[in-house]
């Protein structure tokens, strides 16, 4: 068996899909413990991990068997495998003789539910007949009582099951039979179905004969003998086969005229009347394969008593003993008790065409009811048809073969002639319900156990295989968590556990107002800006302009030639204007006072442009002989940043393309300024860069390659950068910032705004001195006591 | 310095709205802000098209026909208005920075890097000299990151004297540091006499 790891349903062996949810099947060799999931071997009996017990108990011998636990619907359960036992006993014609004692086996779990499936007053067959071993000739009349009461309880709950599954009732049939349902009716019944239900009831059909013929099972005892000579009747037991004689003589005048009319399923049901022994016949239960596959089962021995059910054990006839008073089924004695002398077994009767044709293998019940079903000898209407249920089962031949005989047995006592639907008690042969007891005995076995709710088997009771709790399916087990996982998760639930404590929140300080000092350096700073203004000792403040760099920066203005080209480069905006004005002022009224022609232009911002004509107006007017396009010029903002350098390096400025910044006329309109366009005729070019790229374009750009004489004055920021250039003499000259525009100042003996202002510088930049070193004094006494607190 | 008294009077406004971020982020230095920064786009350009297109490219577009050629890839930047346009405009970014870095590089090289690399090599008979050569060394040592993972003995000297005199550039580069934000801060003390020279000078006349 193979459990379902899905849904824990026990599924037979080989199935690659479950029979109830589906999923797809792990093929296992063994039984899996239900406890544990540990797959062992067929063998086992019990777990060989965990100890439980793998094979369910079944039903124990009438002597000491208990209520049997409520079977589980739809489950089919695992069975040890019977132990070797003698071969079955090989059919002979000749009467049966008591068998030789053979060991005790477990009978298959599956017969005690088939047996429930008959009735007490079948069971008590054997009572109602005087001799066992005589044959049964005719139905007392003691026992004739009306239809309902003849039937028993489960019949009428199976017949009314299959009434309410139809939708219209049943017509009754001139033989008083009402015709079988439609295949639908058992479709949907089929999948309530337990698998040891499904399997032996699922014909096979083979060869669907002809609607014209009729069929072999119900063809005349000749035509049998003829279509399987080698099934003798003789194999059966006198009592057995008279039994069946007489059922086939009641019927056979019924289905002489309907034999074309029955359906290959009820052909097929016919077991004992299967004419094609290779015939594969209904697929073998999953409780009978380990019993199946013994091999020792081949040797036609005779069954031991233990292989006899018990209810089989109640239809032998005893040679020895007269009729037994009839005792309640439940109460019979173990086949085991019985003397082996006084025990007839069936096991060893095997009908004739079994023997020949092992075709079918049905469950004892079901062979118990279809025997019924033949007894009354009514052909099917001929609007039955076979399920769909019933033809996609398939029949394995080989399993058929090993199916033990006492299993057969029951099979090839009663005739079976007609399909296996249920008889109605109005169908019940005469011969049969003489044999009926008039009262029911004390309740059995069959009246143990839950009733079935739903399904082909409803209202009957105790028809599904005694279940123990241990072999019920079980939910996977779940594998223990880790410990790291309990140890976090115990950490958890005590954190959670333990009382929630309000953070201990400091108390707030009171707001302490900050004392900025920003406000005082703003009052301070403007103070030391304003103040010199105001007061004549601080704005009267000279300026040291011997041996500095704008003393050389002078010389080199003082030493051009008049008339000379200087190139004025206002690279700088109006942020800036107000530090970079001041030499510019200065240097353009110098320029202008050694006559100087002057050519402004701006590389790096538009607004240059404007700043240099701004510088070069007021100069120009300062100095009243300077006229624009004769004395100084603009030429405007050069674009192109590198680019543009580099073409006025390379190419010079061209007359006929080159316009000036404000009457926006070429520049062959100025002649004074015709000979710029080649660098050699430019004397001096003065960079005043108010930031250093700029000044760094100009001496990467120009000063390579033009070979131009550069001097820069920059910005106080600009300086350390500028001082490079002048240290590798990239630069000739340089000025810088407010400092450098004073010490020019002074040197031309010009007073410009920057020794005006240069109080006011002098003291703004001794006012942020001491602010500096106050600051960083204050911070080193704020650290110190950081680091002793 | 203007002499136009409604140049005066917005100079000033615009100077102490300036000033009046001493105050801290107020809306009048925002809108002292938002005016420089429109005036500045606006005279750039204005700048741009009468000093740069007209004169340079518009005016001798039929006198040079090559001049098709930057005016067609001055057109495909206007395709980077919106990045959903083709980015053919890609082209002439490629054109700029491809012809700038190249000049920059070598400008660069030629112009800063070797000359200055060629100042540094000058006879050690002068403190400057020495100074100047220890700083240059010493500076480029302070930004050396890496180190021998198994140094041997005579590279172990070497990076312990590396490491000391990387320290000394250090304090050079420190230095360096120091003459910037100097000067820097010097420069913007010189604006600030300016402005206030032109506030008592030009506006309030106080000051001669």
């Amino acid at each position: 068996m193979i459990q379902c790891s899905h849904c824990g349903t026990q599924n037979r062996d080989g199935s690659k899909f479950c029979s109830d949810c589906g999923a797809r099947l792990v093929q296992q060799s063994g039984l899996v413990c239900p406890m544990c999931g540990e797959p062992n071997t067929v063998e086992n009996v019990f777990c060989q991990k965990c100890g439980a017990r793998l094979v369910p108990l079944t039903v124990a011998p009438a002597a000491d068997r208990t209520p049997p636990p409520a079977p589980i619907k739809g489950l089919s359960l695992p069975v040890k495998p019977a132990e070797p036992t003698a071969p079955p006993v090989k059919a002979e014609p000749q009467p049966i003789e008591p068998p030789a004692p053979v060991a005790p086996i477990e009978p298959p779990k599956p017969a005690p539910a088939e047996a429930s499936k008959s009735d007490d007053w079948l069971v008590r067959l054997r009572a109602s007949s005087p001799e066992e071993d005589a044959p049964i000739s005719a139905p007392s009349p003691e026992t004739t009582a009306s239809p309902s009461e003849e039937s028993g309880d489960w019949l009428v709950q199976l017949r009314a099951t299959q009434t309410e599954e139809q939708a219209a009732p049943p017509s009754i049939s001139p033989q008083g039979i009402p015709p079988r349902p439609p295949a639908d009716a058992f479709q949907v019944d089929e999948e309530d179905l337990p698998d040891w239900l499904r399997s032996p009831s699922a014909p096979v059909v083979q060869e669907p004969a002809p609607a014209d013929k009729p069929p072999a099972w119900a063809a005349p005892p000749q035509a049998k003998a003829e279509q399987a000579p080698s099934a003798p009747t003789g194999e059966a037991p006198a009592w057995l086969t008279q039994l069946r004689a007489e059922a086939e003589q009641a019927s056979t005048g019924q289905l002489a005229g309907s034999e074309d009319e029955i359906p290959d399923w009820l052909r097929d049901t016919g077991v004992a009347t299967e004419p094609q022994p290779a015939t594969p016949s209904a697929e073998e239960p999953a409780w009978f394969k380990p019993a199946a596959a013994e091999p020792q089962m081949s040797p036609p021995v005779p069954a031991t008593e233990a292989e006899i059910p018990d209810w089989l054990m109640t239809l032998k006839p005893k040679t020895e003993e007269p009729a037994a008073p009839i005792a309640p089924f439940e109460t019979l004695a173990p086949v085991e008790a019985a003397a082996p002398s006084q025990v007839v077994t069936p096991a060893p009767i095997v009908s004739p065409v079994q023997a020949a044709a092992p075709t079918e293998v049905t469950t004892p019940g079901e062979e118990l009811l279809e025997s019924l079903e033949a007894a009354t000898a009514v052909p099917q209407p001929p609007t039955v048809e076979e399920p769909a249920w019933l033809k996609e089962t398939p029949r394995p031949v080989s399993e058929e073969e090993d199916v033990p005989d006492w299993l057969r047995t029951p099979v090839g006592a009663a005739p079976v002639t007609a399909g296996e639907a249920v008889a109605e008690p109005s169908q019940v042969p005469d011969w049969i319900a003489a044999l009926k007891p008039a009262e029911p005995a004390a309740p059995g076995i069959f009246d143990r156990g839950p009733v079935e709710a739903g399904g082909p088997l409803a209202g009957l009771r105790g028809v599904l295989p005694l279940a123990s709790a241990i072999a019920e399916p079980h939910a996977p087990p779940r594998p223990a968590p880790p410990s790291p996982f309990k140890e976090t998760a115990s950490l958890f639930e005590s954190i959670l556990a333990a009382p929630v404590l309000a953070p201990a929140v400091p108390a707030a300080k009171p707001a302490r107002r900050q004392l900025t000092m920003r406000p005082f350096i703003y009052v301070l700073m403007l103070l030391a800006v304003l103040l010199p203004f105001f007061v004549p000792d601080l704005s009267n403040a000279s300026v040291r302009t011997f041996g500095t760099r704008a003393a050389d920066f002078y010389e080199k203005i003082q030493a051009l030639q008049p008339n000379s080209i200087v190139v004025l480069s206002f690279d700088y905006d109006p942020g800036g204007a107000g530090e970079m004005d001041l030499q510019a002022n200065v240097l353009v009224r110098h320029l202008m006072k050694k006559g100087a022609r002057i050519v402004a232009i701006s590389t790096m911002d538009p607004t240059g442009a404007q700043i240099a004509q701004r510088v070069l107006d007021d100069a120009a007017r300062a100095t009243g002989n300077y006229t624009y396009g004769t004395n100084y010029l603009n030429l405007g903002f050069i674009a192109g940043q590198e680019a543009g350098l580099n073409q006025l390096a390379v190419a010079g400025f061209a007359p006929a393309t080159t316009s000036d910044y404000v009457r926006r006329e070429t520049l062959d309109k100025y002649p004074n300024f015709l000979n710029i366009q080649n660098w050699r005729n430019v004397a001096l070019l003065i960079e005043l860069a108010g930031a250093p790229e700029p000044l760094q374009k100009w001496i990467e750009q120009v000063q390579p390659r033009a070979g131009v004489k550069i001097a820069a004055g920059v910005s106080a920021a600009v300086e350390p950068r500028a001082l490079t250039y002048l240290k590798t003499n990239q630069l000739i000259a340089l000025s810088s910032g407010f400092l450098g525009a004073a010490q020019y100042e002074a040197l031309s003996g010009q007073r410009g705004l920057a020794m005006i202002n240069a109080g006011a510088q002098s003291t703004a930049q001794l006012v942020l001195i001491g602010l500096i070193i106050a600051g960083n004094l204050v911070y080193w006494f704020s650290r110190g006591r950081g680091k002793a607190k | 310095m203007t002499t136009d008294p409604i140049g005066i009077w917005v100079g000033a406004i615009l100077t102490l709205l300036v000033f009046s971020y001493l105050l801290g982020d107020t809306p009048l230095f925002r809108l002292a802000q938002a005016i420089f920064v429109g005036v500045t786009i606006g005279y750039a350009a204005t700048a741009a098209v009468y000093l740069v297109l007209l004169p340079m490219l518009f005016d001798q577009l039929l006198v040079n026909p090559v001049l098709i050629i930057p005016l067609i890839l001055g057109l495909l930047l206007l395709t980077k208005l919106r990045a959903s346009w083709p980015s053919v405009g890609n082209i002439s970014i490629a054109f700029l920075f491809g012809v700038g870095g190249a000049l920059a590089l070598g400008g660069a090289l030629g112009g800063t890097l070797l000359p200055q690399l060629a100042a540094t090599i000058v006879p050690l008979d002068s403190l400057e000299n020495i100074m100047l050569v220890l700083g240059t060394i010493g500076a480029l040592l302070s930004f050396r990151f890496m180190r021998p993972q198994q140094p041997r003995v005579a590279t172990r000297a070497l990076e312990l004297i590396g490491r000391g005199w990387g320290y000394v550039g250090r304090w050079f580069v420190l230095v360096a540091f120091g003459a910037l934000f100097a000067g820097t801060a010097v420069s913007r003390v010189s604006i600030l006499v300016n402005r206030v020279y032109f506030l008592l000078h030009d506006w309030i006349q106080v000051v001669r």
